[in-house]
Parts: structure tokens; C-alpha cells; sequence
């Protein structure tokens, strides 16, 4: 296969991936352009995605720079920390966001990320683009509950709930959140313990929601919940698919060893990518590359739906 | 579940090796093994038949003539069985199609400069080297003394088209791999009942 089919495998992917992590920026008040996403954006998987992709557009890093400065204290640290390890080669990338949000953000919880204490250097341009965190955007309410109630499990929990059609069980929410089942669950005993979240003990699990519509008022009515995006399940695979792309073996490799590569990293995210709702049927068993084309075509098509 | 397949022809078992040698290139690995048996005659252009496998007797370090063998190591690399693994599952074949089953032959002993003789196919990152002819012969007469008459060992040694000769060394060198006290009659036996049968097709 030549290089340009083989990108051509990818090509949509990543674009509609690019398009959705500027519409995310967007949508959450940093400087960028587009129509701002309507679901809720997952702040560090879009800060661990950013990182990835700044290889092929080096600009989310000035925007994601931009915005860290006056947001790094609603970003969890110890959840980006969590998540980058399922994101590829993000180490120096967290280091370096570490060093804006510590230095220039002045959150010192940063500081443990930033490696070293290295002084960054100076701004190409010291003008600061974003106004901040768009709290009331409807994708931004994690950003918005953990302003109100501080960046930790219970808010995003919250948020999680709110942004479900139906109830979740214990598991659904941590593998979604990123968070172990044992903080979930505690959380959500506690946060059903103040009135704040309902339960219903199941023969199989026991199942949580919120009763959205007593947050209606509080929050400024129904259009202010955007519904959970699911969007680390999905990013992770982009970006798993894009750490596998820029291996020169895989991009040089044969159309069968190519598919077949595609196939068993597609088959790991597979659960992942059924909960985020981005494919249906599950993955392609064909070693056909032009089956693998097709899927991650498909993809591309229903993360700019989904979006 | 769908059955297992067998090989069709030399074109099926050359495609699961390029397969095999494609995935190694890929994840940056490369292996050399010396083959025997039926995919072996497959793909020498002996004989024409279906095969359940592709029987590995050797690994090879180095290359060409001066590649030095070695018994295949237990269990196999985990790359290599990964590939075999996958490729057996795209082609509906058993995981074992790829085996190093003839390896217990260097218990006994190779043939004196089977090394030498061995001609060598490139499939991506997979060499393939085919016993020559003469071993070959050895080890299908060692086979047919172990076989049924009529089974596709002695068929297969038929195909080879041995001459006096080769029968001759070939049975020389099998005699000495079983120690039971009749093996050497069973070896004549197949050896006039070989000749016997490439005689009436001669007719």
C-alpha cells in the first residue's frame, strides 16, 4: 500500500477528531473557533487528547496554555494524572501543562506534575486569549458543579448523573469516570445519604440517577444539562490509533499486517467504544484494510453526529 | 464454529507464510526455519496435495550458507506464535498449523550437511528454507517404515522420483535412527515396495 492510501485509512478520523477537540475547547471558554459541542466535555481527557494531537496541530497547545492559566483549579490533577496513562506518550506534555498551571496559573497543586522545577519560558505572546472557563455553557457543568463544589469525585458524579437518560449502576459510572469502583461507590452512598442522588437496590446491582428536574431551577433549566459525552472512550482510541499510525514499522508494514494491527487494538477498546455509543455492531474481525477504512470512516461520521 | 481448513495447495501455504512474515516485519522481528513434510513438498513443486500444516525441524541464525541451525525453541517466540496465532484465525486453520513437532528428530540427529543443502525463500520478515532433496527422501522413507503402506508417506517418497541411489543412502541413514531389531526390515520393505510401485508407473 502506499503512504497516501495508508493515510487515507485515517484521514477522516483524525479530522473529525481535530474538529471535536476544538469544538470542546470552544465550548468550555478557551480561544478557539467553531461551533461549541453540546455535550459535556471531559476537561482532562481533553487536556491528555490536546497533548496527543498537538503533533498534528500544534496551535491546541497555545489554546490549551491559553486556558489552563486562569482554569488549572478546576482540572483535577489527580484525574489527569489517572487518565494519562491511557493515553500515549503524554508524560512531557502533562509535565509541561503542569509547569503553565503551577507558574503562570498559580495553582500549586500543579506543581507535582511539572517534573522539574524548571522556569518556563517566555510567552510568545503575553496576551491572554481566553476569558476563562465558560461555566454556564451547558458542556461545561463539571467545570460548573466543581467550581461549586470543589474539583472531587462527588461533583463530577453529579454531573455524570445529570447528564444520563437512565440510571447507572456503580460500575458504569467509575468506568466512565475513570475513577475505581470502591471511591465511586462511597461517593454515591454519601451523596444519596444528603438527598442528593436516588438509588434503587436491584437484584443484579444496585442502580443511581438524579431526579434532574429539582436541578432545573438551580441551574438554569433543562437546557442547561448537556447530556454526558462519553468522549474519553472515544479519545482514547483516536489517540491510540494515532500513537500506532506514527510507528514507521506500522505505516510501512503490508496491507493484511496493517488491518490486522487496526483489528486487535479496536478489539481491546471495543467496550469502550459500545458505551460511548460511537459504534454499534461492534469492531470489524476482517483483515480486509479496506474494511478498516470503512469502520474508522464510520467513526469519524457518527464523533461529528455525536459532537 | 466453522471446521478447520487444510491447506489447498502450495499458493495457500505460500500466502499463510507471506502472512506470517508480514506481521513479523511489522512488529520489527525476523526468523529463518527450515521446513519438512507435505507444505515442504507443496511448495518444492513435488507433489500436489492437501496439508493439514507446515512442520518446522530447525531455526536458523545467519544467513544463506553460512546459516548455522538449531532445534526450534519450546514454545515457539511469543511474536512468531502471535503471528500463527492470527494468521491461523483469518484462514480458519488450526493454531497449530505452523508446528515445531518434527523437532524431536534432534534427538536423533540431522543429516551430515542438511544445513548445506537447504534452499531458502524470503516471505517479508519470515526466511523459509526447504530441505533439499536428498533429506527430503530421508525423512519420508523414516516416515513410511512408521506408516501404513498405502498412507501418503510412501505416496509422497513415490512423487520424489528416488533413484537406486538415494533409496540406497537414504535407507542407510534411517536404519541407524530406530534401534528396535526388525526397523531395518521394515526399511527394506519399503524401499522394494517404493521401487516396486515407481516400476509399474514406469510401465
Amino acid at each position: 500500500m502506499s503512504g497516501r492510501s495508508g493515510r487515507l485509512v485515517l484521514a477522516s478520523l483524525f479530522e473529525s477528531t481535530l474538529d471535536l477537540l476544538w469544538r470542546q475547547w470552544r465550548a468550555i471558554g478557551a480561544a478557539a473557533t467553531g461551533q461549541p459541542v453540546t455535550r459535556q466535555v471531559d476537561p482532562e481527557a481533553l487536556c491528555l487528547a490536546s497533548l496527543v494531537f498537538q503533533d498534528r496541530e500544534p496551535r491546541l497547545w497555545i489554546v490549551m496554555s491559553d486556558w489552563i492559566r486562569l482554569a488549572a483549579p478546576l482540572v483535577s490533577v489527580q484525574r489527569l494524572k489517572n487518565l494519562a496513562v491511557q493515553f500515549p506518550d503524554v508524560g512531557k506534555g502533562v509535565a509541561a501543562l503542569g509547569r503553565v498551571a503551577w507558574q503562570e496559573g498559580r495553582d500549586a497543586r500543579w506543581k507535582r506534575l511539572a517534573a522539574s522545577p524548571q522556569r518556563l519560558a517566555p510567552r510568545t505572546s503575553p496576551k491572554q486569549r481566553s476569558a476563562g472557563p465558560a461555566l454556564a455553557a451547558p458542556p461545561a457543568l463539571p467545570l460548573r458543579l466543581r467550581a461549586a463544589f470543589t474539583v472531587s469525585v462527588k461533583a463530577d458524579l453529579l454531573a455524570f448523573l445529570l447528564g444520563q437518560p437512565y440510571r447507572v449502576t456503580v460500575s458504569t459510572a467509575a468506568v466512565s469516570l475513570g475513577y475505581t469502583v470502591p471511591t465511586v461507590f462511597r461517593s454515591l452512598q454519601d451523596l444519596r445519604a444528603a438527598g442528593l442522588v436516588e438509588s434503587a437496590d436491584l437484584p443484579s446491582a444496585a442502580e443511581y440517577w438524579v431526579d434532574a428536574g429539582k436541578w432545573y431551577d438551580l441551574l438554569g433549566g433543562e437546557r442547561a444539562i448537556a447530556r454526558w459525552g462519553f468522549w474519553r472512550e472515544t479519545l482514547v482510541y483516536v489517540c491510540a490509533v494515532s500513537a500506532l499510525e506514527s510507528r514507521p514499522e506500522h505505516r510501512g508494514a503490508s496491507d493484511y499486517a496493517r488491518a490486522t494491527a487496526f483489528r486487535e487494538l479496536a478489539s481491546q477498546h471495543e467496550a469502550g467504544l459500545v458505551r460511548a455509543g460511537v459504534i454499534e455492531r461492534g469492531v470489524p474481525r476482517s483483515p480486509s484494510l479496506g474494511d478498516w477504512r470503512e469502520f474508522h470512516d464510520a467513526l469519524a461520521a457518527r464523533i461529528a453526529a455525536l459532537a | 464454529m466453522q471446521p478447520l481448513r487444510t491447506f489447498a495447495d502450495s499458493a495457500d501455504i505460500r500466502q499463510a507464510l507471506q502472512r506470517v512474515g508480514e506481521l513479523l516485519a511489522a512488529a520489527g522481528e525476523e526468523y529463518g526455519i527450515v521446513i519438512v513434510g507435505g507444505a515442504a513438498l507443496n511448495l518444492m513443486g513435488a507433489v500436489r496435495r492437501a496439508t493439514r500444516d507446515v512442520d518446522i525441524l530447525a531455526f536458523a541464525r545467519g544467513r544463506g550458507r553460512s546459516a548455522r541451525l538449531e532445534p526450534p525453541p519450546t514454545p515457539l517466540p511469543d511474536v512468531l506464535a502471535a503471528a500463527i496465532h492470527t494468521v491461523g484465525r483469518d484462514m480458519g486453520l488450526a493454531d497449530t498449523w505452523l508446528n515445531a513437532d518434527p523437532a524431536l528428530q534432534w534427538k536423533q540427529g540431522l543429516p551430515r550437511g542438511l544445513a548445506g543443502r537447504v534452499k531458502w525463500r524470503k516471505y517479508g520478515a519470515l526466511r523459509v528454507g526447504i530441505v533439499g532433496r536428498a533429506d527430503m527422501i530421508r525423512f519420508k522413507l523414516y516416515a513410511a517404515a512408521d506408516d501404513h503402506p498405502a498412507g501418503r508417506h510412501v505416496s509422497d517418497l513415490v512423487a520424489l522420483h528416488p533413484s537406486d541411489a538415494e533409496l540406497r543412502e537414504a535407507a542407510r541413514w534411517v536404519k541407524r535412527q530406530d534401534a528396535a531389531p526388525q526397523f531395518p526390515a521394515f526399511v527394506d520393505q519399503v524401499v522394494a515396495h517404493v521401487r516396486s510401485l515407481w516400476a509399474a508407473r514406469a510401465r
